[in-house]
């Protein structure tokens, strides 16, 4: 293994197998793109919700206006 | 992973009755909001709060319904609900909307919203409910 080769290359065959199933289409490199656009986005969510929660500092909501 | 979460769930993870969002629904990480909900969602607060839920949510907004899903929506509504009963009917419009825009990405409906089940189940779409 050496360094000149890419992140997907380097992928455990296994994994690798494994994620091919789930992306056919996709080459290695690019399910290695869409895992880490994914994961990004999972923490910007999780970021963006707890941040809403904190702005509210404790004022609840009024469920009689809806 | 993705999920539409309903008014509901956004309001009671916001007012502290679900502490932790994730664990309720997994494998499901990431929670998507319909412009409908969101517009529920700042009704249900004083007005000085709504730019501090704009800035926080709106990249977890999706698009705005399309006229595609309000004549959907029509058609859902004149099925469910042929005549007028006791229920809101613009309620279950923005219900509707938001079940639609879930069947649009292919993904669940999270609400606890007992309403969300008819409109669900005669879309299609999967509906958690925890």
């Amino acid at each position: 293994m050496t360094k000149s080769k890419s992140v997907a290359t380097r992928m455990e065959s296994k994994i690798l197998a494994e994620l091919q199933k789930l992306f056919p289409k996709e080459t290695p490199s690019q399910i290695l793109r869409i895992l880490a656009e994914e994961r990004v986005a999972i923490e910007r969510n999780t970021q963006s919700l707890l941040s809403a929660k904190r702005a509210l500092a404790g004022k609840k909501s009024d469920r009689n206006l809806l | 992973m993705k999920v539409v979460a309903d008014t509901s769930v956004i309001l009671d993870f916001l007012d502290g009755e679900i502490a932790d969002l994730f664990t309720p629904i997994q494998p499901y990480r990431l929670i998507l909001i319909s412009p409908v909900a969101f517009h529920e969602i700042l009704r249900a607060y004083p007005e000085g709060l709504h730019s501090k839920l704009i800035h926080e949510l709106s990249d977890e907004i999706l698009p705005p319904p399309k006229l595609e899903h309000w004549i959907d929506a029509a058609k859902v509504l004149r099925k469910l609900y042929p005549i007028r009963r006791e229920k809101n009917i613009a309620r279950m419009q923005n219900d509707a909307l938001i079940a639609l825009a879930a069947k649009d990405l292919g993904v669940p409906v999270w609400s606890r919203d007992s309403d969300f089940e008819m409109i669900c189940d005669h879309l299609g779409v999967a509906l958690l409910n925890n």
